[in-house]
């Protein structure tokens, strides 16, 4: 006859409770041959494996309600309050452990709600305005690369006229004014938003004080107005509401103030206007849109899409927009799309949260399994009194609570750490974060984040809470007061457990340590990348004149002049420049070029016309950034005026229009002016440090001088020093120029990688939290075995065992466990791994380097960890160890 | 009380337990109710209800090897006590005073 399969056999009589397995095994082998007979093999088999989980489920279900009417039933409230008590009365006297166990829960929990408030802040809340849902960004396609174009000002006006699809159509240009100081105030910079009048009724925002935009105001010979950010009206008004209704000089220009804007207010500027930082003024966008060229992309637009209009009806009025201009203006393959605001403000940065977020639930876990064996080592202590009580009468609800009692002390008094520690960690986190985060100000503790840190800590509670207190439950009171002695160990099943849980300790810290290893491999690549430019030595700094005193091309130049030879003159100086577009900062104009004797041209407009960045700089300043000249020459002070237009190419261009011939000397068309290439430079990174494949042309100032220009100073060792003495030459020139946005280049370099620095420091940190976590919890468990079993490996010293083989025989459990759970998080991190390659470029998550390293490094671990209480156990006394029977 | 605790299943199950007589175990009631109700009857719900039924104090059980000829193994035995049947009796007694002049009533519906 063929029997039942013996694994569900197994299954079923592991949670039947002792005595009763052979009785119900037999009956339900009795029912298996009935069917065996009646419906043959496979339905017979099938039917076994499913009652043998069914019976499995149905008794884990009564123990768990009885256990429940135990529990709440007895004492009640009083019983409960009465354990709890006498719980923090145990704990009280066990003061290392207590200590030790509270601050890593509370460490645990604080970093859980600090990363959480930045996922809540960024990912999950609203950013302020009236039904965010209904807005979204509209942007220009182009066909070399750039997704997120500016829109045109026709574009704007076609859109408007899809009243039935939009409400509103608002365009904003972003860019700073100096704050001038006619009041006697140093001057200053402020970052300005100039939207059309609907902007403020768009978003749903009312002003705090005074009013928003009026209709109208938005149009080419409009009042000068503007609205202040609440910051800026704290900062600079001393939030004096007699500002309104005054006149404020803006780049020289009075300005009246008309309101101010509510405290939670920052409009939130989309990346391709430069840093999301909030902007500090607002004023109407002055500009006849109809009237505007369709070929200068110039505003970002945002919408508000009509309640009950489908994403489909919104793509077919794009589509149809961009289509008119297509026809009307002929500009081949304009192509235009819509994309929510929320999404694209944090798409950039979503992976990298939920990255650190699902790290901080890992070490949550590894913090919960390590509190487990714990308290399952103290349970084991506990064993004889729980016994005598369990024979006295105590009921299973009563036991249950005094076992809870202690995991409920040390996760209340831990969450209660973790929340003080969660005000410290979001000001680290606020801190750390980089400025292009964003909503970074909305980053904070606030009910949200309370109320997850509390569901973590009750499932702390849950979790290493009821898992020892089953096990203890599980042990039969004769049992216990059979084996609680010094060799106990509390019984087989617990120990399994307790293995069962540093396993799986282990494992999720392999997975953790695996991403920190692989961000850390991928970050060190960044930072190795060479961004075309040397910022070692050098000072940046913006100048921006106030174009009503530099109304004049020659007025700018001959500051540019006066301003570089003093800076040069400064000793210790050793180059020093100007541009209108500083390397990372991507504030680079387009413009199309040809190159009329290119032999790669290939009749193809769009492809023999490139897009390039326009980058205009003065002379000194290839040196001072260091900039590095492959072919030709830099800029020099006499190519300005010998009547010749220079220009300089770089390497992406030189290989595509000149291959295999030398590009300088040859000519470059752009807007009907022709320029002498003279050099050819290697790329200096625009938009990010790792990778650019946007060219780049270089040409002088003066070929159209700007009035905001930032500057680059080359000084050898110490360039920050310096700042005093080019505040005193900016003053000696015109006090009433601002000097801002001092930094060195290489900070500017570092900022650029702030968000996946930001991520690598915590990933790093949570690793080696969960490393140290792992090797104390699997210690624990090695040293309780060795305490368990003194009394047998006195013997077998008595009789002559080797100490060797008394160490390899404890190595060898913590070594077994270590690697079953090694085994698994490899697992585990080859299955997660890919999810990080969103969060930073260039990670590679098949990287055998780091899987292999981190395997090594924690089995290291975890041998020392068993190493010590292998070494402990040599030192038995066998005398001693037989006479504490 | 104890009669309010009684559910349908249990009831089926304490029925079968008497019709069993000396040969009620878990495995032969599950087959007799399956025989008589024409439904399969997952052994789990037989044995958590044969718990109960004791806890109640409505059968009692005893642990016996099984006779050779049936494998000699052990096996849990029921019966119904004194107050199950008590209860049973109780039962039959409140159902048929409810079925009393309804036959004719199921022939055809209103």
């Amino acid at each position: 006859m063929t029997s039942p399969p013996a694994w569900a056999r197994r299954l079923l009589a592991a949670v039947l409770p002792a005595g009763e397995e052979e009785a119900v095994l037999t009956d339900l082998e009795e029912l298996h041959a009935h069917r065996l007979r009646r419906d043959g093999e496979g339905a017979a088999r099938r039917w076994y494996v499913r009652h043998c989980f069914v019976f499995v489920v149905r008794l884990w279900m009564e123990w768990a309600v009885d256990l429940g009417r135990d529990f709440i039933g007895g004492d009640g409230m009083g019983g409960l309050v009465r354990e709890f008590l006498s719980g923090a009365r145990r704990m009280a006297r066990a003061p290392v452990f207590t200590a030790v166990s509270v601050v890593t829960v509370g460490v645990g929990i604080g970093a859980f709600a600090s990363i959480f408030s930045m996922v809540d802040a960024v990912l999950l809340e609203d950013p302020g305005y009236d039904e965010p849902e209904e807005l979204v960004w509209v942007w220009r396609q182009y066909w070399f690369g750039l997704d997120r174009g500016w829109l045109g000002g026709p574009d704007v006006v076609g859109l408007r006229a899809h009243d039935d699809v939009f409400e509103d159509v608002v365009a904003f240009r972003s860019g700073s004014l100096n704050l001038t100081g006619r009041d006697g105030r140093a001057p200053r910079s402020v970052q300005t938003l100039l939207a059309s009048a609907g902007f403020f009724d768009l978003l749903g925002v009312e002003p705090i004080l005074g009013r928003g935009f009026r209709s109208g105001e938005d149009s080419p010979d409009g009042p000068q107005v503007a609205v202040l950010s609440h910051d800026l009206w704290q900062s600079h008004f001393a939030a004096d509401p007699s500002v309104l209704g005054r006149d404020v000089y803006l780049d020289g220009s009075p300005v009246r103030v008309v309101g101010v804007a509510p405290p939670d207010f920052h409009f939130l500027k989309h990346a391709s206007l430069g840093d999301p930082v909030p902007a500090e003024l607002y004023m109407p966008l002055q500009m006849d849109l109809a009237a505007i060229d369709p070929g200068n992309g110039m505003f970002a637009g945002l919408a508000r899409v009509k309640d009950g209009v489908s994403g489909g009806q919104v793509e077919a009025a794009v589509n149809a927009v961009a289509q008119d201009l297509d026809d009307l203006w002929d500009n081949p393959g304009l192509k235009m799309w819509s994309v929510p605001l929320k999404d694209d403000l944090v798409a950039p940065v979503r992976p990298a949260l939920l990255a650190l977020l699902a790290s901080a639930s890992f070490l949550l876990l590894i913090l919960a399994a390590n509190l487990a064996t714990l308290l399952l080592g103290r349970a084991t202590l506990r064993d004889r009194e729980l016994a005598v009580r369990a024979a006295l009468g105590a009921g299973r609800g009563r036991l249950l609570q005094s076992v809870l009692s202690e995991s409920a002390v040390l996760t209340v008094a831990g969450a209660a750490l973790g929340l003080g520690l969660t005000f410290v960690g979001v000001d680290l986190v606020r801190r750390l974060a980089p400025p292009d985060l964003p909503r970074l100000w909305a980053v904070g503790v606030d009910a949200s984040v309370v109320a997850a840190a509390l569901l973590v800590t009750v499932v702390m509670i849950g979790f290493a809470g009821l898992l020892p207190a089953v096990a203890s439950l599980r042990t039969g009171v004769a049992a216990r007061l059979r084996d609680s002695g010094a060799r106990s160990g509390g019984g087989i099943h617990r120990a399994r457990t307790r293995s069962a849980l540093v396993v799986a300790q282990v494992a999720l810290s392999l997975m953790l340590l695996v991403g920190a290893g692989l961000m850390a491999r991928a970050f060190l690549g960044l930072t190795r990348a060479d961004p075309g430019f040397d910022g070692a030595g050098t000072l940046a700094f913006d100048v921006p004149l106030d174009p009503t005193d530099y109304g004049d091309d020659d007025l700018i130049l001959d500051f540019e002049g006066r301003f570089r030879r003093a800076l040069a003159a400064m000793p210790g100086v050793e180059a020093v420049g100007a541009t209108d577009a500083l390397p990372l900062l991507g504030a680079a104009n387009q413009r199309g070029v040809i190159f009329p004797t290119s032999p790669a041209n290939t009749g193809d407009e769009d492809a023999d016309q490139p897009l390039v960045d326009w980058i205009q700089v003065g002379p000194g300043y290839a040196e001072a950034v260091g900039l590095r000249v492959l072919r030709g020459r830099a800029f020099r002070d006499a190519d300005r005026g010998d009547g010749e237009d220079v220009a300089l190419i770089d390497d992406l261009l030189a290989e595509r229009f000149f291959p295999g011939v030398d590009p300088v000397g040859a000519t470059l068309q752009s807007g009907g002016r022709s320029m002498r290439i003279v050099g050819v430079v290697d790329q200096a990174r625009l938009y990010n440090v790792h990778s650019d494949d946007r060219p780049q042309v270089y040409t002088p100032l003066e070929i159209s001088p700007r009035t905001r220009l930032s500057w680059v100073l080359r000084a050898g060792g110490d360039a920050a020093g310096l700042t005093a003495d080019v505040r005193a030459a900016l003053e000696a020139i015109d006090p009433q120029v601002p000097l801002t946005a001092v930094r060195p280049v290489d900070e500017i370099v570092r900022s650029a990688l702030g968000r996946e620095r930001l991520s690598l420091t915590l990933l790093v940190v949570f690793a080696l939290g969960a490393l140290m976590l792992a090797a104390l919890g699997l210690y624990g468990v090695v040293a309780n075995t060795v305490a368990r079993r003194t009394h047998e490996m006195g013997v077998r010293m008595a009789l002559g065992a080797d100490r060797n083989r008394v160490v390899n025989m404890v190595l060898g459990q913590g070594v077994r466990l270590s690697v079953l759970g090694l085994a698994l998080g490899l697992l585990g991190a080859v299955i997660l791994a890919p999810a990080l390659e969103g969060v930073t470029v260039g990670l590679r998550a098949a990287d055998p380097l780091v899987y292999g390293a981190v395997a090594l490094c924690l089995l290291g671990v975890a041998v020392a960890a068993s190493w010590v209480p292998a070494r402990r156990a040599t030192r038995i006394d066998p005398a001693e160890a037989l006479r504490a029977e | 009380m104890a009669k309010d605790l009684l559910g349908e299943f249990e009831h089926q199950v304490l029925l079968a337990v008497l019709r069993l007589g000396e040969g009620a175990y878990s495995a032969s009631i599950v087959l007799e109710l399956e025989a008589r109700t024409g439904r399969e009857v997952a052994p789990a719900a037989v044995y958590i209800a044969l718990r109960r039924l004791e806890k109640n104090g409505l059968t009692r059980s005893v642990m016996r090897n099984a006779s050779v000829e049936e494998g000699g193994r052990e096996r849990r035995y029921f019966r119904v006590t004194p107050p199950g049947r008590a209860l049973l009796r109780e039962s039959k007694r409140r159902l048929v005073s409810l079925w009393e002049g309804l036959d004719g009533a199921l022939e055809e519906g209103p």
